[in-house]
């Protein structure tokens, strides 16, 4: 499975209830509800219930934002292994902040699944889907340049502000321009995979084709420096941003959100 | 290598973020000040194209074609290349922030532990592999070598250092963390190393005034070494809870020959490298104490030599 920026890019320009929602209300929501999912005890099993109720309501957002399901389910392919690889590990392993194990079954080896460890990576792994659910809501919903200016009317400092800035208006370019540096090569029938060519000579390959982009980009930065220079920039520009009022609804959806984690918490239900 | 949130606690997180901060902050300063101009816009489209290039999947076994490695990816990271091309450690730590800011809205690393990855990818990889090439450079080793040594260790050493947080975090042992991260890591770091030597290669090439040749044969000796202490130190608090309980062949051969009369007869200052009634903490306290006392011998042995 595969996801570009661009398809990623596509899906936040969108209509829906959930894109038009101020980009600063859906990175308070995200980073509260990561921090919360984080913050969970470790091994209790009340944390099912909690995660469950939390991963159904991004999910009921997730429908409202009117996500394309295979979208949805190519990013979960892409974000998935490396934490699905750690928490597989975790009943094999003797959790240092567990006093006692109750083991399940012996293998050879010495190796020993106990109840403790597939608690504990269950927990993880139920955590870490909630966290990831709400990355890809926020990022499926708001486009990159909503998120720099959403963070920079959140405080981010102005130098982080402008770097975000160039960085997000040429991702696509750089993009695009690898997509066509592949297809030149593919031409040619260069195939990194292949290995029936020596690999000192794909390493070179491989080697020019991230100093062509490396330069490309380091140009592109120097002619957009000059251009800034002749549009009057200086150490103290600073990135325009305009006010954005928080409309109503804006302010509904954090309430609700807000809400979810303090009944979650006060496990009211 | 990119951590997922919920691995690591949030206390814990939270201190690699207030470490990561402080080191952006100054990044951040070393664009504003001490580049050529201000270049910061240029910075930004540079990261761009490093989150570009680090979408170029390669098969590890492309290095090292071993059935382990059969269907393990990698890709090169840069921090060790952007650091040596703006001769500044700093440039590496600017520029992984903000790619791993991005990397985060695809899953590829999480929000709270973005600290702990700036930490490992930016601040680890970027000055150890930048001072590593100065200071080989300085010792007159080739330069392809030395650049190919830092951006190894620019692979390597983030890898352990994500093994010890895991570790800290509860959720990975320590020594199977650091033996599998040290082997993939390190088969990474072998193609990072070919990649970062070829790709300085051809931009002095097409562009030599992209690198900052100057300050790269100036870079002070003083600061090398005091990298190369905090990484000693590091191999310090580090190498008791690595070190095997096990004796060495010699300690065997001679437990096998001799008994205990050796034992016996010796009274070590610190036995097997600890501190008695210490535990751990004597154990890392004893080679501290001994890394000093090379360091003041090294420096005596170095001002003599000088004086003759």
């Amino acid at each position: 499975m595969h996801v570009s920026i661009t398809e990623m890019e596509r899906e936040t320009y969108k209509k829906s209830p959930i894109h038009g929602i101020d980009g600063r209300i859906k990175i308070l929501m995200t980073l509260g509800i990561t921090v919360f999912v984080v913050s969970l005890p470790r091994m209790e099993t009340l944390n099912f219930t909690k995660l469950g109720i939390l991963e159904a309501y991004l999910f009921v957002l997730m429908f409202f934002s009117r996500t394309e399901l295979s979208h949805i389910i190519a990013r979960f392919a892409i974000a998935l292994p490396f934490g699905l690889g750690i928490s597989t590990l975790q009943p094999f392993i003797k959790q240092p902040f567990v006093n006692d194990f109750t083991i399940i079954s012996s293998l050879p080896m010495g190796l020993e699944i106990t109840r403790e460890g597939v608690l504990y990576g269950a927990i993880i792994f139920t955590k870490f889907l909630v966290c990831i659910t709400s990355v890809i809501l926020l990022s499926t919903t708001t486009s990159m340049s909503e998120l720099v200016a959403s963070s920079r009317r959140l405080g981010l400092p102005k130098e982080m502000a402008m770097l975000f800035t160039m960085m997000v208006r040429y991702l696509f370019v750089f993009w695009n321009m690898l997509g066509r540096i592949r297809t030149a090569q593919k031409t040619r029938c260069f195939e990194i995979w292949n290995r029936k060519v020596p690999r000192k000579w794909t390493l070179e390959q491989i080697g020019y084709t991230i100093s062509l982009l490396f330069i490309r980009s380091y140009e592109q930065g120097e002619r957009t420096y000059q251009s800034m220079l002749c549009r009057g920039y200086s150490a103290d520009a600073n990135v325009y941003v305009n006010k954005k009022n928080l409309q109503i609804t804006d302010f509904a959806l954090l309430a609700v959100t807000l809400g979810i984690i303090i009944v979650v918490q006060m496990r009211v239900f | 290598m990119h951590i997922p949130d919920t691995f690591i606690p949030l206390g814990q997180a939270a201190i690699y973020w207030i470490i990561s901060i402080f080191f952006i902050a100054r990044a951040v300063k070393w664009a504003r000040n001490d580049m050529k101009e201000n270049m910061i816009p240029l910075f930004g489209v540079l990261a761009a194209g490093i989150f570009v290039l680090q979408t170029i999947n390669i098969a590890a076994s492309l290095i090292v074609p071993i059935p382990m490695l059969t269907g393990v990816s990698w890709h090169i990271v840069g921090s060790a290349l952007a650091a040596i091309i703006f001769a500044s450690p700093w440039a590496a730590v600017l520029l992984m922030a903000m790619v791993l800011a991005i990397q985060s809205l695809f899953g590829d690393g999480g929000i709270t532990v973005m600290g702990a990855n700036i930490l490992n990818m930016g601040v680890i990889g970027g000055f150890m592999g930048y001072y590593t090439f100065i200071g080989l450079s300085k010792l007159s080793v080739k330069r392809s070598f030395a650049m190919f040594t830092g951006a190894f260790l620019s692979m390597l050493l983030p890898g352990i250092a994500l093994a010890f947080e895991l570790w800290l975090a509860g959720t990975f042992p320590l020594k199977q963390g650091v033996l599998l991260m040290g082997i993939f890591q390190g088969v990474a770091g072998i193609g990072e190393g070919f990649i970062t030597v070829i790709v300085f290669g051809a931009i002095l090439k097409a562009r030599p005034d992209i690198v900052n040749e100057e300050t790269l044969t100036k870079e002070s000796t003083t600061k090398v070494a005091a990298v190369g202490i905090a990484a000693l130190l590091g191999l310090a608090v580090a190498a008791p809870f690595l070190a095997s309980n096990n004796p060495d062949g010699l300690e065997q051969t001679a437990s096998l020959v001799l008994k205990n009369e050796i034992g016996s007869r010796i009274t070590l200052l610190f036995s097997d490298y600890a501190i008695p009634g210490m535990g751990r903490a004597g154990e890392v306290a004893a080679i501290i104490i001994g890394l000093a006392a090379i360091l003041l011998i090294w420096t005596g042995i170095s001002r003599i030599m000088k004086k003759v």
